[in-house]
C-alpha cells in the first residue's frame, strides 16, 4: 500500500511535469507562428509598396515620353514648317528685312528648347543599351552652360548590359536629379562621376566639391532626393550616402545588371 | 552520500544563476533583482538549515518562513510583468493575505515543526495561476521578439515547472514521510533536487536574456 502511494506520487510528479513541458513548447510553437505570419505580411506589404512604386514610376516614365514624342512630333514638326515659310517668304521678297530674320532667330532658339525638353523628358535611352551614351550626352550639357565641370570616369568597353531599359533610365535620372541638386544647392565648381563594372554589377561613385549638407538634414529631404530613393528601391540598388557640411556629397550606387 | 545530490549539490546550484546575475549586473532588468534576491535568501537557507541539521536542531520552521518569503518575492516579480492596475493590485492582495495564513497555520493548522503543506500547496497552486495568467496576457499581445529571446519566459517557465512538478510531493509530503520508506523518501527528494536545479538553470537562462 506504501509503495502504491509513492509510486502514484512520482507518477503525478512525472505526469505534471509532462503537462507543463508540453504547454511551454505549444507556447513557443504558436508564438513562432505568429510571428512567421506577421513577417509574411509584411513582406507581402512591402511586395506590394514596390510594385505600386514600379507601377508609378513606369507609367511616371510612359507619360513623359508621350509629353516628349508630342512636342517633338507636333511643336517640333510645326516650328520647322514655319522656320521653312520665312525662309522661303524672306527669298521671295528678295532683300533680308530685320523682322522677319528675327522672327527666324526666335523661332531657332525655340525649336532649340523644345529639343532640350524632349530630350530630357525622353532621353535617347533605347533598350540594354545607350546609358554610356545618354549619362555623356547630359553631362555635355551641363559643362556646356560653363557654371560647373563634371568629370565622368566611364570606361567605354565596360558599358552595362541591363536586364531591361528600366535599369539604365532609372539611374539616368537619379544621376541626372543629382547633378540638378549639387548645381541648385551646394555651390560646387566640380562634379565627379565614376562607373566601374565589378562582379556582375554596376558600381557608381558621384560625388562633388560642394556644401554638404548635415546628415540629419536629410530627414527633411524633398520631393528629389525621395525620388532617387524611389527609383533605386524600385531596381534593386544599394547605396550610401556620406556627407558633412563643407565637406561636399557623395553618393555610392550598387546595382545588380541581372 | 545519499543526501549529497539534494542537500549539498542542488543548494550550492543556486550560486550559478547568481554569479550570472552579478557578472551582467549593468544589462540586469530591475525585476529580475527581485529573482536574485529570491535566489539569495534560497542560499543562505539552505545553509542555515543544513548547520541547523547538523547541530540536532529541527529545520522545519525555516521551510514556514521561506515559503511566505518566497511567496512575497515571487510576487512583486509577476506584479511588475503585468500592466493592469487592478491584477497589480490583486497580486498584492494575494501575496499578503497568503502571508497571514501561512501564520495562522504554523499557529493553528500545522506545527511548525512539521512539513508546510498546506501553505507550500497553496503556494503552488497560487504561483501556477500566475503563471497561466502570464501566458495568457503573452497571447493576446505577442510582441515581434522570438519566444526564446525574452527573459521573462524563461523565469516563468522555470516558476511553473518546479510548482506544477512538485504539487503533488507538497500535497502528499506529511503523508510520505509518515507512511512510506525512508529509501523512497530519499528518491523522492532527489526528484525534486532535480527539479529544482532545472529551475535554477533556467533561472540562469533569464539572468542571461535579461535586458534593460
Amino acid at each position: 500500500m506504501n509503495d502504491n502511494m509513492y509510486m502514484l506520487i512520482l507518477l503525478a510528479m512525472l505526469g505534471s511535469a509532462l503537462l507543463v513541458v508540453s504547454f511551454i513548447v505549444l507556447q513557443i510553437r504558436n508564438q513562432n507562428k505568429v510571428l512567421l505570419q506577421k513577417r509574411r505580411l509584411q513582406e507581402a506589404e512591402l511586395f506590394h509598396q514596390k510594385a505600386l512604386l514600379e507601377a508609378m514610376i513606369t507609367s511616371q516614365e510612359a507619360e513623359r515620353k508621350r509629353i516628349g514624342m508630342d512636342l517633338h512630333d507636333e511643336v517640333g514638326v510645326v516650328l520647322a514648317a514655319l522656320r521653312m515659310n520665312m525662309e522661303k517668304a524672306s527669298a521671295d521678297s528678295g532683300a533680308s528685312s530685320f523682322p522677319l530674320q528675327s522672327f527666324k532667330t526666335a523661332i531657332d532658339r525655340v525649336m532649340e528648347n523644345v529639343r532640350h525638353i524632349v530630350h530630357s523628358l525622353s532621353p535617347r535611352i533605347s533598350g540594354s543599351f545607350g546609358f554610356y551614351d545618354a549619362l555623356h550626352e547630359l553631362t555635355d550639357v551641363v559643362n556646356r552652360s560653363g557654371n560647373i565641370v563634371v568629370e565622368v570616369r566611364f570606361p567605354e568597353q565596360q558599358q552595362p548590359v541591363f536586364a531591361d531599359g528600366q535599369h539604365a533610365m532609372a539611374l539616368y535620372r537619379v544621376l541626372a536629379e543629382l547633378i540638378s541638386n549639387t548645381m541648385k544647392h551646394a555651390s560646387a565648381t566640380l562634379i565627379k562621376i565614376d562607373v566601374t563594372l565589378a562582379d556582375n554589377r554596376l558600381e557608381i561613385e558621384y560625388s562633388d566639391n560642394g556644401k554638404g549638407m548635415a546628415l540629419d538634414n536629410r530627414q527633411t529631404k524633398g520631393m528629389g532626393l525621395h525620388n532617387i530613393e524611389s527609383r533605386l528601391t524600385m531596381i534593386g540598388a544599394s547605396w550610401q550616402v556620406s556627407t558633412v557640411p563643407d565637406g561636399g556629397y557623395s553618393m555610392h550606387i550598387s546595382t545588380p545588371l541581372k | 552520500m545519499k543526501y549529497f545530490f539534494a542537500g549539498i549539490l542542488v543548494p550550492a546550484s543556486a550560486v550559478i544563476p547568481v554569479c550570472v546575475a552579478l557578472g551582467r549586473r549593468q544589462q540586469l532588468a530591475a525585476r529580475h533583482w527581485i529573482l536574485f534576491v529570491y535566489l539569495i535568501i534560497t542560499l543562505l537557507g539552505n545553509i542555515l538549515a543544513r548547520y541547523l541539521a547538523q547541530h540536532g536542531i529541527r529545520n522545519t520552521p525555516l521551510f514556514h518562513l521561506h515559503t511566505i518569503v518566497e511567496m512575497v518575492l515571487f510576487s512583486f516579480f509577476f506584479r511588475t510583468l503585468f500592466r493592469a492596475q487592478i491584477i497589480r493590485t490583486a497580486i498584492i492582495g494575494i501575496a499578503i493575505v497568503f502571508s497571514l495564513y501561512c501564520v495562522v497555520n504554523f499557529i493553528f493548522l500545522q506545527s511548525i515543526y512539521s512539513f508546510n503543506s498546506y501553505t507550500r500547496s497553496i503556494e503552488a497552486i497560487i504561483l501556477i495561476l500566475f503563471c497561466v495568467m502570464y501566458w495568457w496576457k503573452g497571447a493576446t499581445a505577442a510582441g515581434d521578439s522570438p519566444w526564446v529571446a525574452i527573459a521573462d519566459n524563461w523565469a516563468v517557465s522555470g516558476i511553473l515547472f518546479y510548482f506544477s512538478s512538485a504539487l503533488f510531493l507538497f500535497i502528499f509530503s506529511n503523508y510520505l514521510l509518515q507512511h512510506v520508506s525512508k529509501q523512497a523518501n530519499v528518491l523522492v527528494w532527489n526528484i525534486h533536487a532535480a527539479i529544482v536545479l532545472l529551475m535554477y538553470l533556467l533561472l540562469t537562462v533569464t539572468f542571461l536574456k535579461s535586458k534593460r
